[in-house]
């Protein structure tokens, strides 16, 4: 907690150019908006894209985040850094998706259950137009990454969150703790057992042996 | 180092953040500690393996349907501007409310108190009493006064 409160207490004694940013965006420069969406645009949908593997989703949840961003403008106060306060809306809207998702998921393999107890042999089969060198390859390479995204994708909400944040974005324990509203040690404890899922699940892939 | 390191450093290590010394030590220490080496050899497979996913470009519409919605709402407030007014509102009205209702029941819980009200009423029976006995008085004269007739001139 009192590393929170020490690092609020930095971020509000220099606020970041972000912040400054933000500021002027509360005094209603929507010049100042646009700067933020360009430059944080890509680094949010990322991020999001990677947290619920949905290219759509994502983007739609990357413009929750900015929507939310504009509409709290006006009590907007540089509390913390910018990209903080971002990743942290970022984060909860993603972890709730999930969790919902999940939900979704599990009706619709219901559905699945009932449709081919029904019968149906039509399933569409994918065909491989050709068996050469490159098409292995792109075919071996589509696999490995088939394999990261189910390794991210078997990781709890919030370890799959600290790992992103961490590792694409370089955030710092410190930033990811304010991010996730937890303290510092349950991050090293998420980021830990996280990495040690991964590498247990991913070890295999650097001597490029198959499971 | 001849030990395995603390899970501090190890985490330090995974995360990427042992500082140049430290990393050092610890990968002298790896070379002959089979367990630490195998560490490093999966974590860094971890790593090259977060690297190679790359991320899918961003939509070229992101923003315009971004400023879309944003100007929606503007155009027209929603139930969301409504919520925010009630929102700053709700807290003052609270206070109001408790302030009023603790006052009303302070004067229900202490009648007595009341004191304007019991020295009116104090007051008004005070006079109340004073003009009585002065009519007293005033028909004990009257009554001293007037003599006294025969019973015969009653009849």
């Amino acid at each position: 907690m009192a590393e929170w409160v020490q690092s609020d207490m930095e971020a509000v004694a220099a606020p970041d150019l972000d912040a400054q940013l933000m500021l002027r965006v509360r005094e209603g420069d929507d010049e100042s908006f646009r700067v933020l969406l360009e430059k944080h645009r890509n680094p949010l949908v990322h991020f999001l894209q990677r947290m619920v593997q949905d290219a759509g989703a994502s983007e739609e949840l990357a413009q929750e985040v900015f929507l939310r961003i504009y509409r709290a403008r006006g009590s907007y106060e540089p509390s913390a850094k910018f990209t903080t306060w971002m990743f942290r809306i970022a984060s909860h809207l993603a972890i709730n998706w999930l969790r919902d998702e999940r939900h979704e998921r599990a009706a619709e393999r219901l559905d699945a259950g009932r449709t081919a107890d029904k019968g149906s042999g039509d399933l569409p089969v994918r065909e491989l137009k050709d068996s050469r060198p490159l098409v292995e390859q792109d075919m071996v390479h589509e696999s490995r990454m088939q394999e990261i995204r189910d390794s991210i994708a078997a990781l709890p909400a919030k370890q799959r969150a600290a790992v992103l944040m961490h590792k694409y974005e370089e955030m710092g324990y410190s930033q990811i703790a304010q991010a996730l509203e937890c303290s510092e040690s349950a991050v090293k404890s998420l980021l830990f057992r996280a990495y040690e899922t991964l590498r247990a699940r991913l070890a295999h892939l650097a001597a490029g042996v198959t499971p | 180092m001849t030990h395995c390191p603390t899970e501090d450093i190890l985490l330090d290590y995974v995360a990427g953040s042992l500082n140049g010394t430290q990393l050092a030590e610890f990968e002298r220490h790896a070379k002959e500690c089979s367990r630490c080496d195998a560490l490093v050899a999966s974590q860094a497979a971890v790593w090259r393996s977060l690297d190679e996913w790359k991320p899918e470009p961003v939509s070229a519409g992101f923003n315009r349907e971004l400023w879309r919605r944003i100007d929606a709402e503007a155009a027209a407030p929603s139930w969301r501007a409504r919520l925010h007014f009630w929102k700053q509102v709700a807290p003052l009205a609270a206070v109001l409310a408790l302030v009023v209702t603790g006052f009303v029941m302070d004067r229900h819980s202490h009648p007595q108190v009341t004191a304007p009200a019991a020295v009116a009423v104090s007051a008004t029976e005070a006079d109340q009493l004073e003009r009585t006995l002065d009519d007293l008085q005033l028909l004990e004269a009257v009554d001293t006064a007037t003599p006294a007739k025969p019973a015969a001139d009653l009849m």
